[in-house]
């Protein structure tokens, strides 16, 4: 995953770096382009209107009818009221005002009824920024009015009249703009341009201004400021990295998808595996591992199939193996105890032969005296003839109520002694088993606890029942018997199911074994869990016969 | 005014744009008054000198308590173009003005016969009052034949007289319509009088002086104007700021004499919009509006607001603006109707007062003028006082 991540987001901010240098600098070009058009086109204006002042003076000259006005004519004073007004229409002017030398307004253009108004600083102001246009606020009758202004003079009937006039500026201000994106912003003297959060690109052209209406009236600077927002780069910049942002989740959601895809595939399948693996011992060799799959998974899980398979059959032969060695031990272990017996049978009727022939008159004597021996004898022989038929019992496998067979094995124990107790699990289904099979078990296993506990006051064997749920979905039924007794150590746990391995005093040692061997011939298992000093537990675990319902 | 080669039996009148004939008989332009003088007549005229002469009434006499006044109509007397008219129409169309008779202090007025009509005065009068020759109080009708409407119609003068075709003109300027062949012209732009005196086809006189532009301000308006409106500065309105024939204001404002002199109310609230407003049917109150402006200086600068004249009614109600110019009659024979309309709007200060001029084509019948400026054509057999002003 950071293999990709990290050339990933190298490259998204290596994209945006880039982006950001090459688009601020195309910014600036074009901010500095609008400029230099401004510019350009106001020292254009400035000679146009200089043009059209000069041509409107020399014909101002040239006219008897404003002459004789201004020498006081009153015949043709409305015709130097209106000259103004006429001369701006022709000329292509936005204003035009005629002024005597004291400022006195003669005629205006944009604004005719402001005849004879004083206006004695405009001359001199404006004559401070000669050949350049001035950003006048001035007003017609109907509203403001914001003008480029020259100034020019004529000497008219022994007066000097001077020419103050323009072009409008408020839709030139804008008409450069052609670019929807660069604003441009007249700032008045004082103002400032509105903060903003946004970045931006600023240049300035500045003006000489002039605002009539304002008191007083000096020459100040006004700024034409052309500005570039920066938005579109934010908004690219943005976009670039939600992208970026974009790609990552996906990344990310493609690795989770891989990652469970593989999970799925190849993790799960070798850690269930893996899993029934470790749940295989001889005892237990149910685990399947039957599979479709074609893949390396499937040829695994088919490798352990026969495997296990092997593995049953080798614990076939083991337990047979073993009950012949059992049986070759036990055949060893029969002969010696029966010629135990018939030993001293044979000595006493070697005996009672040789007193027969020596001395008959006392055989019935010596009889007496040796009957006792061999009774002794008959009885160890038909004694041992018993044991060993416990050894091989028939076994009948059909449902039985586990349940059932703990309670009375218990109830048997619990009259003998006291400290046991049963906990059942409820609705147990039937184990399929012989019944007297399970009991004997169940009285050999309790018969060990109840052993191991004696002599402790707080001493307690306890029988449950349990029903576990097997991993291919079936299910055994589980019996355990468990003392809070002396318990065993490992050597003594290696040994507890070997033949004829005892701790206690005259006795066999083919209990635990012949527990072992029931259970395995009934399709069970066992296992122990022992601690010293603790306690033991004895699990047994039987199959559940067939057509058994699974509890709830 | 008659010149000796009279002929024509078709007079045309031209004005600068069609006449609404909507609110007639009250008119709110020149123009106006103009035509509606051709189409209504009221017993009584007022001529050019002040004096009060028959017109539909032949004489008219007051009872002894000098509250009754019996009119005696004209034998023969037709309104334009219909039927002959009865002191019974002279009431009806009375009655139909059932307000302002009680405003104008008429009680009662009743046909006595077909040709007697008593008028009950609600005061004693020395002397017919003049309102009798207020438009107001005129009989007539603007249904006239041959489908008129604003921009063209024929009014037939008298029972035998020559036709007054009133033509609107196609390009608004009166000099086109002179060369289309207009017989008569009223104008106040010198552009226009200039243009005909330059032609010896037409004569021009000076009509009576008919308007009395004001400046009207309510109380606490932001307007001062530089110096007080003296004569001079009136003199100097009159001379330069208009492009008419102007002259200051006369001091006889009749809407601060008389038993309707304006009462001028407070308003409640001080105006407080920089503007100085007009009509924008009234280029004079234009340059008016300028010149006060200009005047005003600068601070806090004003400026002027043209208007059409349903706003400019509004924006008059409303009082909110520095102030208006109105154009007012320069003298009235009803001044408390009149006067009526400017109650609780503000003060007027008058300013100057203008004419206009007739141009007549040489030839065209004899023409009378009332005291208003209105002009009538002389029927013929109709012997009139010719008279100067």
């Amino acid at each position: 995953m950071l293999a990709v991540l990290i050339p990933l987001g190298a490259l998204a901010l290596g994209v945006r770096r880039e982006l950001d240098r090459r688009l601020t600098r195309e910014y600036q070009e074009r901010v500095a382009s609008m400029v230099r058009v401004m510019e350009r086109d106001l020292a254009r204006e400035t000679g146009v209107v200089g043009l059209r002042l000069r041509a409107t003076a020399t014909q101002l000259a040239r006219d008897n009818r404003f002459r004789l006005a201004l020498q006081g004519d009153p015949a043709n004073r409305p015709y130097l009221l209106d000259y103004a007004g006429q001369a701006m229409r022709l000329s292509g002017l936005s204003m035009l005002q005629i002024q005597d030398r004291g400022g006195r307004i003669l005629s205006s253009g944009h604004f005719r009824n402001q005849f004879d108004q004083v206006e004695p600083n405009l001359p001199r102001l404006l004559a401070g920024a000669a050949d350049t246009l001035v950003l006048v606020r001035t007003r017609t009758p109907e509203a403001p009015l914001l003008a480029f202004v020259r100034i020019d003079s004529v000497h008219l009937a022994g007066r000097e009249l001077t020419l103050i006039g323009g072009i409008e500026a408020t839709g030139r201000l804008h008409a450069g703009a052609r670019d929807r994106s660069l604003d441009i912003t007249l700032l008045y003297p004082g103002d400032s341009l509105a903060s903003s959060s946004d970045r931006r690109v600023v240049r300035a052209v500045q003006l000489p201004y002039l605002d009539l209406l304002a008191q007083p009236g000096t020459l100040d600077t006004a700024r034409l400021v052309v500005t570039q927002s920066l938005d579109s780069l934010e908004a690219l910049r943005r976009s670039v990295s939600r992208w970026f942002f974009v790609a990552l989740a996906l990344t990310l959601l493609a690795g989770i998808i891989a990652a469970a895809w593989i999970s799925g595939r190849i993790s799960r399948p070798l850690r269930d595996l893996a899993q029934k693996t470790s749940r295989l011992d001889l005892d237990q060799l149910d685990q399947s591992f039957a599979t479709e799959r074609s893949d390396e998974i499937g040829a695994l899980s088919r490798l352990l199939a026969a495997m296990t398979e092997r593995l049953r059959t080798s614990a076939v032969r083991l337990r047979e193996a073993e009950r012949r060695a059992a049986v070759g031990d036990l055949a060893r272990q029969v002969n010696h105890d029966i010629k135990n017996g018939l030993t001293p049978i044979r000595n006493v009727l070697r005996h009672m032969t040789q007193v027969l022939r020596q001395n008959p008159a006392s055989l019935p004597e010596v009889f007496e005296a040796r009957r006792a021996t061999i009774e002794s004898s008959v009885e160890y022989l038909d004694t041992l003839a018993r044991n060993y038929d416990r050894l091989a019992p028939e076994l009948e496998r059909k449902a039985c109520d586990l349940n059932a067979i703990v309670q009375q094995v218990v109830a048997n124990a619990a009259r003998d002694t006291g400290g046991i107790q049963a906990q059942l699990y409820p609705q147990l289904p039937p184990a399929l088993g012989d019944t007297l099979v399970i009991r004997r078990i169940l009285e050999n296993l309790i018969g060990n606890a109840l052993d191991s506990v004696s002599g402790k006051a707080d001493g307690m064997v306890t029988v449950s029942t349990a029903w576990v749920r097997g991993g291919e979905g079936a299910g055994r039924l589980q019996v355990t018997v468990a003392d809070t007794g002396i318990g065993m150590t490992k050597s003594e746990l290696d040994r507890a199911f070997d033949d004829f391995y005892t701790t206690k005093p005259g006795g066999t040692g083919l209990g635990l074994s012949i527990v072992r061997r029931l259970i395995l011939d009934l399709d069970g298992s066992l296992r122990v869990e022992t601690e010293p000093g603790k306690g033991t537990r004895v699990i047994v675990e039987l199959p559940p016969a067939a057509g058994a319902g699974v509890p709830a | 005014m008659a010149d000796s080669a009279q002929r024509l039996d078709t007079i045309t009148l031209a004005v600068p744009e069609p006449v609404d004939l909507a609110r007639a008989p009250i008119p709110a332009s020149a123009d106006q008054r103009l035509v509606f003088r051709q189409l209504f007549e009221n017993l009584v005229r007022i001529d050019c000198q002040g004096q009060l002469q028959p017109a539909l009434a032949s004489s008219w006499r007051a009872d002894s308590t000098g509250r009754s006044w019996t009119f005696a109509l004209r034998d023969g007397v037709r309104v334009p173009y219909g039927s002959s008219l009865t002191a019974q129409m002279v009431e009806s169309a009375w009655h139909s003005r059932q307000a302002a008779l009680q405003s104008a202090g008429l009680e009662s007025v009743s046909a006595l016969d077909d040709t007697t009509l008593l008028v009950r005065m609600s005061d004693v009068r020395d002397s017919l009052p003049q309102l009798f020759a207020d438009l107001l109080w005129s009989v007539g009708s603007v249904n006239l034949p041959g489908a008129p409407s604003g921009f063209r119609m024929n009014i037939p003068i008298g029972a035998t007289g020559p036709v007054l075709q009133i033509l609107a003109a196609p390009t608004g300027d009166l000099r086109d319509a002179l060369d289309a062949g207009a017989d008569l012209v009223i104008s106040g732009d010198p552009q226009v009088i200039d243009y005909a005196a330059r032609h010896p086809e037409f004569q021009t006189f000076p009509l009576p002086w008919d308007r009395t532009y004001a400046l009207l301000r309510h109380w606490g308006s932001a307007l001062r104007v530089a110096g007080s409106l003296d004569s001079a500065a009136r003199l100097s309105l009159a001379r330069d700021a208009v492009q008419t024939e102007a002259r200051p204001a006369q001091s006889q404002a009749w809407w601060n004499n008389g038993p309707c002199a304006l009462s001028v109310s407070m308003k409640a609230a001080v105006p407080t919009a920089t503007r100085v407003v007009y009509q924008t049917t009234d280029p004079v109150a234009r340059q008016l509006a300028e010149r006060i402006v200009a005047l005003a200086g600068d601070r806090p600068p004003l400026s002027v607001m043209g208007l059409d004249p349903v706003r400019f009614a509004d924006a008059l109600e409303r009082g909110n603006d520095a102030g208006y110019i109105v154009a007012l009659p320069f003298r009235s024979v009803a001044p408390c109707r009149e006067s009526a309309e400017w109650t609780r709007r503000g003060y007027p200060e008058p300013l100057i007062d203008t004419r206009s001029r007739a141009i007549v084509r040489r030839g065209s019948p004899a023409l009378t003028v009332d005291y208003d400026g209105t002009l009538r054509i002389v029927p013929p057999g109709n012997t009139m006082e010719t008279q100067t002003h």
